[in-house]
């Protein structure tokens, strides 16, 4: 016969363990949440050399000109720059192309406003003093081209295809560590290799 | 006395089990029953409000805009403003009434004439004041620019492309006046824009509704009048027509913003382009993936707006 005192200590005694199993659950739900959390923080910052050390490189006065130029190293400092004047008028020109699918798309801006390097170079404003990049602008530029180009794949006749340099450069932003980007790029690969086909 | 058999007396702790008084019953369905009721009828109340501001007739907004008491047009802009955002079939109906914008756009063409004549007048009257008070003046022209404006937006939301004509004379005009001038040229341009977009959803109006609006252009492009001439382009607009080839379409004149002095004007006129396709259009959009960011860039003061 059980007594009214010890089945209540057996209530309390699996009460308290269903309380600790409950417990051990929330804890692994927060510790899984967190560890993703953690997985898909922003990545490191950039460790290339900022470009305002490059001009001492370029200038070599020894030598006269052309010589004096050392031409690989202007290159260079040029793929470190931000764009142009005027990228904000082309860019938006070359969005309104692809999303009509002409034929008439400038390839090469393209890939330059895939570049998220040169993107977040472009946003760039001094606010109080200090140079600011506006990062979501930035970002919000590749997304759009991206879209941009699945559109344009999309209305292209049986024969119309993305050039290579582009899909290599969808692809590595397949890749990239930013979910959004990672997630956007894969669905325009898929776009284009669907349309390929 | 069987010691197995189960004990009827609650156990130590618990309630006495009773059956529900009238009390518990009122208080778990009536109350919550009653402040469900009054919710509800607050909603209702205020549906049939706003659907009654929707239900007004184009007339009434044409004849409460054109009051001499500011407070009564400006009162109907808003409501104006509020009705030609909703997606209600009423709205809609608005939306797609031809005679509406054409009337709306006679008086945006009136107003900004006489705006620009203001202007002009009034920078005259200004030459010999200092630049702090020259900013400062300007303000008594906000009310008549907060007007052209307003005209401007709510046009865009139309389904029909009449109001066209005339943001693309806005979008035009020579900018050197003043600031404001820019503002509102860029206001244009995407006005235009907007308009462009609304103008592609035509075809998924009811059919009864693009039939009276197609009706009611032909009747209206009857005539030797500006009006009839902004009927006669909207036509070309409509599904199955086409505008390709002529000077006066919207996509020919945009292009003419290519040459603009203002940057961002012309990176706007690179999105309105996406709305308003056509040959030249096209070609304008090639040149403005070349530019240069040649120009000067419009930084808009208080005064301005």
């Amino acid at each position: 016969m059980t007594t009214p005192i010890s089945s209540s200590a057996a209530a309390e005694r699996g009460l308290v363990l269903r309380g600790l199993f409950l417990l051990a659950l929330v804890s692994g739900i927060a510790i899984a949440v967190i560890a993703l959390l953690v997985r898909s923080a922003p990545p490191q910052a950039n460790n290339q050399p900022k470009v305002e050390s490059y001009p001492p490189v370029v200038l070599t006065p020894q030598a006269a000109f052309p010589a004096a130029v050392p031409w690989l190293g202007l290159y260079e400092v040029s793929e470190r720059m931000p764009s142009a004047p005027g990228w904000q008028t082309r860019y938006t020109a070359t969005r309104v192309l692809a999303e009509l699918g002409s034929a008439d798309l400038p390839w090469y801006l393209v890939h330059e406003m895939l570049d998220e390097q040169r993107q977040l170079r472009n946003f760039r404003e001094v606010k109080d003093g200090r140079l600011v990049v506006d990062e979501p602008a930035a970002r919000e530029t590749v997304l759009s081209t991206l879209r941009a180009i699945a559109t344009w794949q999309s209305k292209q006749p049986t024969g119309g295809a993305v050039p290579a340099d582009i899909q290599a450069a969808v692809v590595e932003l397949a890749q990239s560590p930013i979910i959004q980007v990672k997630v956007e790029a894969e669905k325009t690969r898929q776009a284009i290799a669907a349309d390929t086909r | 006395m069987n010691e197995n058999l189960p004990s009827h007396e609650p156990a130590r702790g618990l309630p006495p089990v009773a059956p529900p008084s009238g009390r518990f019953l009122v208080e778990l369905f009536v109350k919550p029953g009653l402040i469900v009721m009054v919710v509800v009828g607050f909603l209702l109340l205020f549906n049939y409000m706003t659907s009654s501001i929707t239900n007004q007739s184009s007339k009434y907004y044409l004849s409460r805009l054109d009051s001499d008491n500011s407070d009564i047009r400006w009162r109907t802009a808003s409501d104006l403003a509020q009705v030609l955002l909703r997606n209600e079939p009423d709205s809609i109906k608005l939306k797609a009434n031809v005679e509406f914008a054409l009337e709306l756009t006679e008086r945006l063409k009136t107003a900004h004439d006489d705006l620009v004549a203001a202007e002009a007048a009034h920078l005259q009257k200004i030459e010999k004041l200092s630049a702090e008070e020259q900013k400062l003046s300007w303000r008594k022209l906000r009310s008549a620019r907060d007007h052209v404006s307003f005209l401007m937006s709510s046009l865009s939301c139309f389904h029909v492309a009449v109001a066209a004509p005339v943001l693309c004379d806005i979008a035009q005009q020579d900018a050197r006046v003043q600031g404001g001038v820019a503002l509102r040229k860029r206001q244009a341009v995407l006005a235009l824009a907007k308009l462009g977009e609304n103008v592609r959803q035509f075809g998924k109006l009811k059919p009864e509704l693009q039939v009276l609006a197609a009706e009611q252009l032909n009747q209206e492009a009857a005539g030797n009048t500006s009006r009839a001439g902004w009927a006669r382009l909207a036509g070309r607009y409509l599904p199955g027509a086409s505008p390709a080839g002529s000077d006066l379409a919207v996509d020919a004149r945009l292009s003419t913003l290519t040459m603009a002095d203002d940057p961002f004007l012309r990176t706007l006129t690179a999105l309105s382009l996406s709305t308003w396709p056509g040959p030249q259009g096209h070609a304008a959009l090639v040149l403005l993936t070349r530019d240069d960011g040649h120009g000067q860039l419009i930084r808009l003061e208080e005064a301005d707006y």
